[in-house]
């Protein structure tokens, strides 16, 4: 929107109107002063009409006298008959241009004498033309040929004598240009019109320039002449010069009325200045009464003033709540410059007064905050202890658009010295207050506890676990945990708290939780509280929860913190990250959650580092019915514990293979399934084998329900395994002598160890008993291709098979290993030559197979 | 013939001068308004006039206010004091005063006091309210004009109708007279009738009263309107003897006229002795009814018509005038009295009747003679 200055509308509106009034004037003039040109040439012309008549009064006194001297002729000189006119005439100087046209003499014996000029006059009779005259005075006569005569009768009276008679004297009015010259030469106009009664023209002279120009001033009047009976008017037509100094008069009238206007509008403009603009603009600055101002002002003054009233009110009130507030605050512009303070703020800063900034009063750590804010950061905190003082005060940062449309900021101080002394006294004096400890949230409470009956996958046993756990969880969060006399290696806590975790959990399968705990960091040692137990606890506890297909949880340790890890703790449900909040809260540790929900916790301890005894080298570790998680882990933890792992499938495999083992087994980890049948476990057999009950075997897995007295000997790693766990009982299990396979070869041969190849169990069974009445070892196989195994490192030996099998593979193992026996007492196609058929159907019967043996026996011989 | 050349130069000369001085065509006419023309531009003059001329013929109504003393008036004769028009107009002029019970002193100014009067101001010491001329002369004139720019005392003409062009605005009480033109028309009118064809016309003219030149004009151009013209036309002195002798002369002529036109009274008497002294001829003349004897003239044929103004009209008219002034009424300018025209076939009876109505007052003059 462009700017409109009144006072230059208002001039510019001036300056136009006194144009156009100018403009107007010089009209108006002009055609006044043409209207006036011709109103005076109309009186001019007007007056010489008086003249006109005296100059026709005079011609006519002329024509009079000519007719008295013409008479005093005729008295005086006597003249005889016919010799009158002779008389009269030779005064022809007189008669020249003197005034009558001609005259008629009546003798009184009534004889006419006419002057012959009237013959050229009219063809009137003389009678008829003397008819109507008056003695001693002007008389008008009309003839009938439209000649018109002034006619003046004059007596020829003799002393004591007769008359002689009359003389008229005759003027004539239309062919007369003597008389109608001098009319107009009195005029001095441009034409003379003299009309009769009738408007007939009796009289019509002009000059030349009357036809030229058109522009003409008339006048019209009665023709005083003292002639008897007439009636005439006289019009006197003037036409007026076009003036050549038109542009020239226009021209100085134009300049008249524009400097007049002119000087007007200097005149108006310069009054207008001083008494409004000056006013107007000496109205921001006023600030008087609105009474005592103009009556046009009072309006806007009262209106300022009343604004102005409110703002103060208004600035009177926020200083009001300013000085009231129990706070500090202090009001910066753009460039962190003080605007304002209130009077706390103040006794806080005394030396507010020389510094410019607040960056100059205020300690050096408050300037991040302070740019920050006045960048346009929100919510900007930060404590400020003033030891001068002392107090504390809580500053707050809050930007604002002030009224120059700048970023400002306000610093709200809150004085905490109370609160923070009260806090600190509080904390020192009840370190076991349950202030300190974390108060359990309800809503976390019933929300979790909610989420358990409300999920139906939940068994009721998961549930009692589930419950257990937290809640033993929770109390023992909730009481500040005794001090700790003996410090332990980490690892054991985490053992610790796996093995309770596992105790209570019913799921066959394990809690399924990966340990990620480097050796080192596990045999740290420091004095591990409840809480400690609490938070490993809390991990797992959430990590079984996860629905994670890995689950892993991480110890590591920084420095002189604990950093525990679990990959999606930021997925756990809300009751679990509150304890564990608390729980690091209470441990003055902190909790952070990754971008990839990882949940971590960073706790200060008070451990030493502790050396670990490396194991020996050249361990071998015989893993035997493991699952495949379990193995999995195990390889793991093998290969970074320098160990070299071989794997068993089952106790049977390992018995048969267990002499390609070239070197010791140190120490064997046996898996436990609770789904197995029959007695003899592996370690049995192993005792057995090498007659010693110090075997180096470790059972894994969970207790079986039916746990034998032998098992008791033996350590029992259950639940998960991990670096530290696994490394501890491998070392245990170093103190007893090694497993040597070889050794247990060259003491105990087998002469025969025959194979038995598929079949049910009942088969099996029943093969194997009896082939024990036989005094023959057999070893059981399921498949064919687990032979090959065994057949490895045998020389001879016989392979019944009990069922079908796979041609392709029998053909092969037959190939290879020529040397043995191959039965089979199943029929089927494509049965290599070397196989051996002995149909035999079930039940198998001792006879049938003792018969089998027998056949054997021979064929081995 | 070269003398009266020479002589016709020098009044040529003469009236050059005579002319160019004077400015204006030297007639009289000029300078007066006839009455058509005055009543033209002051219409209410006329209608005043008229009811003026009513109030003269009723019987006259006392005057209302009364008068702190009487009122002088003053009458300038030109005539001899002991001239019947005069004594006419006197008595009628005292018998009106009276009747009109004006308390009135009259004064009476003939020619040889009138220088005195012209110096003083006054006639016998007292200085008159009205002042009644009958006469507009030159010698008078500048009196005249005096009283009437003193508006003091006021002016009164008896024998003049035709106001002065130049009093128009210091007009003086009344003008009273006889209607001149009007009777020169009926006499004309009459003559031209009664006149036979072939028979002449002879008028006698005299210059002395430029008002009866007028009047004598005026009969000669209505004559001639209508279409008869004077015969001889004698220019005379203004007396009877010179009348008697140019009537005489006219009358021995070998075609004696029919009727000879008398200008003026003294003419037509002179006319009149002139015919008596011819006692066989038949011709007339005219008289202007200034006495009861000219019935006899007409009994007896010496005139045939009379041309009667109603003289003492023109006198109760001026005792009215003063009346009105005295009583601030208004009074018109002019009063103009009929003139009746007695010829040959009225009887004597209806003259003497028309004398009486002539001279309603004066005629009890003449019972007395």
């Amino acid at each position: 929107m462009t700017r409109i200055s009144l006072k230059k509308l208002f001039f510019s509106r001036l300056l136009m109107l006194c144009i156009v009034f100018a403009i107007i004037t010089t009209g108006g003039m002009y055609l006044y002063q043409q209207e006036q040109l011709k109103v005076s040439a109309h009186e001019a012309l007007q007056e010489r009409l008086e003249r006109v008549q005296q100059r026709f009064v005079s011609y006519l006194d002329r024509a009079e006298f000519e007719i008295s001297y013409l008479s005093l002729q005729m008295q005086l000189g006597n003249p005889d008959k016919g010799e009158e006119l002779d008389r009269l005439f030779a005064q022809h100087d007189i008669l020249f241009f003197g005034g009558l046209d001609f005259f008629i003499i009546q003798h009184s014996d009534g004889r006419l004498l006419a002057d012959p000029r009237s013959r050229l006059y009219t063809g009137a009779k003389v009678t008829e033309l003397i008819r109507g005259s008056l003695t001693h005075a002007w008389a008008v006569v009309n003839t009938q040929d439209g000649a018109t005569f002034f006619v003046y009768k004059k007596r020829l009276d003799r002393a004591n004598a007769t008359s002689l008679g009359s003389l008229y004297g005759f003027v004539s009015l239309n062919n007369n240009l003597t008389l109608a010259s001098e009319l107009l030469d009195s005029a001095d106009a441009d034409n003379i019109v003299i009309r009769d009664q009738k408007k007939n023209i009796l009289l019509d002279e002009s000059t030349p320039e009357f036809i030229l120009y058109p522009e003409q001033t008339h006048v019209k009047a009665k023709l005083k002449i003292p002639v008897r009976g007439v009636d005439y008017r006289v019009e006197l037509t003037d036409t007026k010069k076009v003036t050549k100094n038109v542009i020239s008069n226009v021209a100085i009238l134009c300049c008249a009325s524009f400097a007049f206007f002119f000087v007007v509008y200097v005149i108006f403009r310069a009054l207008a200045q001083r008494t409004i603009f000056n006013q107007l603009d000496r109205l921001p600055y006023y600030n008087g009464d609105p009474m005592s101002t103009f009556t046009e002002f009072q309006a806007i003054i009262s209106r300022i003033n009343v604004s102005q009233a409110e703002y103060s009110a208004l600035d009177r009130r926020f200083q009001l709540l300013l000085e009231s507030t129990h706070c500090a605050i202090i009001f910066c512009d753009e460039l962190a410059g003080i605007e304002s303070m209130n009077k706390e703020a103040k006794q806080i800063f005394p030396e507010y007064e020389n510094s410019k900034t607040i960056f100059d009063f205020t300690p050096l750590d408050c300037h991040q905050p302070i740019q920050k804010a006045l960048k346009g950061e929100l919510w900007v905190c930060f404590p400020m202890d003033m030891p001068a003082i002392d107090t504390m005060y809580e500053w707050q940062l809050i930007p604002f658009f002030n009224e120059s449309s700048y970023r400002g900021i306000v610093m709200i101080g809150k004085d905490v010295t109370h609160e923070k002394r009260l806090s600190w006294q509080l904390e020192q004096l009840q370190p076991a207050l349950a202030i300190n400890r974390p108060q359990l949230d309800v809503d976390i409470l019933l929300d979790e506890l909610m989420h358990l009956s409300s999920h139906y996958e939940y068994g009721e046993y998961d549930i009692r676990f589930w419950l257990t756990a937290i809640l033993g969880t929770f109390n023992d969060i909730r009481w500040e945990p005794e001090d700790v006399v003996e410090s332990l290696p980490f690892g054991e806590l985490i053992e610790q708290e796996c093995s309770y975790i596992e105790n209570l959990f019913t799921e066959p399968n394990g809690l399924d939780v990966e340990i990620d705990c480097p050796l080192a960091h596990a045999c740290t040692e420091g004095y591990w509280n409840r809480d400690m137990c609490n938070l490993i606890r809390l991990f797992i506890l959430m990590a079984a929860d996860s629905k994670k297909d890995t689950k892993k949880v991480s110890f590591r340790f920084n420095a002189n913190r604990l950093q525990i890890s679990l990959n999606d703790g930021a997925l756990a449900r809300p009751l679990y990250q509150w304890m564990t909040r608390k729980l690091t809260e209470a441990m003055r540790g902190d909790v952070r959650t990754s971008r990839y929900k990882t949940l971590s916790v960073s706790v200060p301890v008070n451990a030493k580092d502790v050396e670990c005894q490396p194991l020996p080298k050249d361990l071998t570790l015989a893993v035997v019915n493991l699952g495949t998680e379990s193995e999995r882990v195990i390889r793991e933890i093998t290969s970074r514990l320098n160990i070299k792992l071989i794997d068993f499938e089952s106790a049977e495999s390992f018995v048969k293979l267990q002499r390609r083992v070239e070197s010791d087994i140190h120490v064997l980890f046996l898996g436990h399934h609770s789904d197995e049948e029959e007695g003899k476990s592996l370690i049995e057999v192993l005792q057995v084998q090498h007659d010693r009950t110090d075997l180096p075997v470790v059972t894994i897995g969970k207790q079986p329900l039916q746990s034998s007295k032998s098992l008791v000997l033996y350590p029992h790693l259950k639940g998960m395994l991990f670096d530290y766990n696994v490394f501890r009982v491998i070392e245990a299990s170093l103190f007893k002598s090694p497993i040597n396979p070889l050794h247990l070869e060259h003491s105990q041969i087998r002469e025969e160890e025959w194979y038995l190849v598929g079949g049910s169990r009942v088969a099996q069974a029943v093969w194997q008993t009896e082939l024990e009445k036989q005094n023959v070892f057999s070893h059981w196989v399921a498949t064919i291709e687990d032979v090959e195994a065994l057949l490895m490192y045998r020389d001879k030996t016989s392979i019944i098979l009990l069922e079908e099998a796979d041609v392709a593979v029998l053909k092969g193992l037959c190939k290879k290993y020529a040397q043995n026996n191959w039965m089979t007492i199943v029929r089927q196609r494509n049965l290599p030559k070397s196989v051996m058929l002995s149909e035999m159907h079930s039940p198998y019967t001792d006879e049938k197979i003792g018969r089998l043996i027998a056949r054997l026996k021979k064929i081995n011989e | 013939m070269p003398q009266t050349f020479y002589l016709a130069k020098v009044l040529f000369l003469f009236c050059i001068v005579l002319i160019s001085s004077v400015g204006q065509c030297g007639s009289l006419k000029s300078y007066l308004v006839t009455t058509e023309d005055f009543f033209d531009l002051f219409p209410a003059e006329k209608v005043l006039s008229d009811q003026f001329s009513a109030r003269i013929g009723s019987p006259s109504s006392s005057i209302s206010i009364s008068q702190s003393r009487p009122v002088r008036i003053a009458l300038v004769l030109s005539l001899p004091v002991e001239d019947m028009a005069n004594g006419l107009f006197i008595y009628s002029l005292k018998r009106r005063l009276q009747e009109l019970r004006i308390d009135f002193h009259l004064d009476l100014i003939p020619t040889e006091r009138l220088a005195d009067f012209k110096l003083n101001g006054n006639v016998n010491g007292i200085v008159p309210d009205f002042i009644v001329f009958d006469q507009l002369s030159p010698a008078v004139l500048p009196l005249i004009e005096r009283l009437l720019k003193r508006r003091f005392p006021k002016v009164i003409f008896r024998n003049l109708v035709m106001p002065v062009k130049s009093w128009l605005n210091h007009s003086p009480l009344l003008y009273a007279g006889v209607d001149e033109n009007k009777s020169m028309e009926r006499l004309a009118s009459y003559l031209a009738r009664q006149v036979p064809d072939g028979a002449m016309i002879d008028a006698l003219t005299s210059s002395e009263d430029a008002f009866a030149k007028l009047r004598c004009d005026r009969f000669f151009d209505e004559l001639h309107k209508r279409g008869m013209n004077v015969r001889h036309s004698l220019h005379i002195d203004n007396t009877v003897a010179a009348a008697k002798n140019a009537a005489d002369e006219l009358i021995r002529q070998l075609s004696p006229p029919y009727f000879i036109f008398g200008c003026t009274g003294q003419l037509s008497q002179g006319i009149v002795e002139a015919i008596k002294h011819h006692s066989g001829t038949l011709v007339t003349t005219n008289s202007w009814g200034k006495g009861r004897i000219e019935i006899k003239w007409l009994e007896q044929g010496y005139t045939s018509v009379i041309v009667l103004p109603m003289n003492d009209h023109v006198a109760i008219a001026v005792a009215e005038a003063i009346k009105n002034e005295l009583s601030f009424d208004p009074v018109p300018k002019i009063y103009i009295s009929r003139t009746s025209l007695l010829t040959q076939d009225m009887d004597s009876e209806s003259a003497h009747l028309m004398f009486q109505q002539a001279y309603p007052y004066a005629s009890s003059l003449w019972s007395k003679e």
